[in-house]
């Protein structure tokens, strides 16, 4: 079996904004010489999702609107965190609904997608670097 | 390549609870002797999550008094589905939002994390045995 990890490191200018990794994460599939098996792509952290849906910044924003419907920003709401950053609890539930991560499956050397789907990096905290692990195994 | 397998147990005294499970999980990964690969960690039923966040107690406040809102556990009649003598639509929808599994990459025999990521079992119609899967596979 093999194994193939890297990270991909991201910054989003604002504190919310969308990245498309499916090009870096087709780039990690190729360098990692896996034919027939699994891809993760997670967050490496507690305030942006992972998830796949469509490139197309409308609907991005349309996500975004509904999140704040569903998880208003409330800066009374903060959630202390061991470390010396804060983060508002709102960002917390926000990926929370869009997810951590996603597992694709790669099948004769490729990301096995429908037409339509992108991995997508959804910030919610943003302003700052942040890391993205690809981590694939197969044969 | 190897596999491994097992079911953690629990048992919440309330309606509702979270547990950090990240040193079973831990545990799991130590006995598997897997040293590359990927673990998924998922319920085994339909009204609780395994999700990844921060490991602060306000924070678990915060993400249940959210759920509360957005699914609330009553009314219990609001839901079609309590018309059938169960109580819990609502655990179903929260359980939904927190999300059914995680899966994380396995490095160097450890779970391959960013800082403040750490695995919850969170239980939304608990007061009984309900378990979680535990599955690894690697070398």
């Amino acid at each position: 079996m093999k194994s193939y990890r890297k990270e991909l490191w991201v910054v989003v200018p604002e504190m919310q904004g969308v990245k498309d990794l499916t090009e870096e994460v087709r780039e990690c599939v190729e360098a990692s010489r896996v034919k027939e098996g699994l891809c993760l792509v997670n967050a490496m952290n507690v305030t942006s999702s992972i998830f796949i849906n469509s490139d197309d910044w409308d609907i991005h924003k349309e996500f975004f609107k509904w999140l704040e419907d569903i998880a208003p920003h409330d800066p009374e709401k903060k959630a202390d965190t061991k470390d010396v950053e804060e983060h508002f609890a709102d960002v917390h539930f926000k990926r929370t609904v869009l997810g951590r991560d996603v597992t694709i499956a790669i099948t004769k050397g490729e990301l096995d997608l429908g037409t339509w789907e992108q991995i997508l990096y959804f910030e919610f905290d943003g302003k700052r670097r942040k890391h993205v692990l690809v981590k694939i195994i197969g044969e | 390549m190897k596999s491994y397998r097992k079911e953690l147990w629990f048992n919440i005294p309330a309606r509702r609870g979270l547990v950090n499970i990240t040193p079973d999980i831990n545990e799991c990964l130590r006995e598997s002797g897997i040293r590359e690969g990927l673990c998924l960690v998922n319920a085994m039923n339909i009204t609780a999550s395994v999700f990844i966040n921060d490991d602060e107690h306000g924070l678990h406040q915060d993400f249940d008094d959210w759920l509360e809102e957005l699914a609330p556990h009553e009314p219990v009649s609001q839901y079609r589905h309590n018309l059938t003598g169960e109580d819990n639509a609502d655990a179903h929808l929260k359980r939904t939002v927190m999300g059914r599994e995680v899966v994380v990459a396995v490095t160097e025999g450890k779970l391959d994390f960013g800082t403040w990521e750490q695995i919850f079992y969170f239980e939304f119609d608990g007061r009984r045995r309900k378990h979680v899967m535990v599955k690894i596979i690697g070398d």
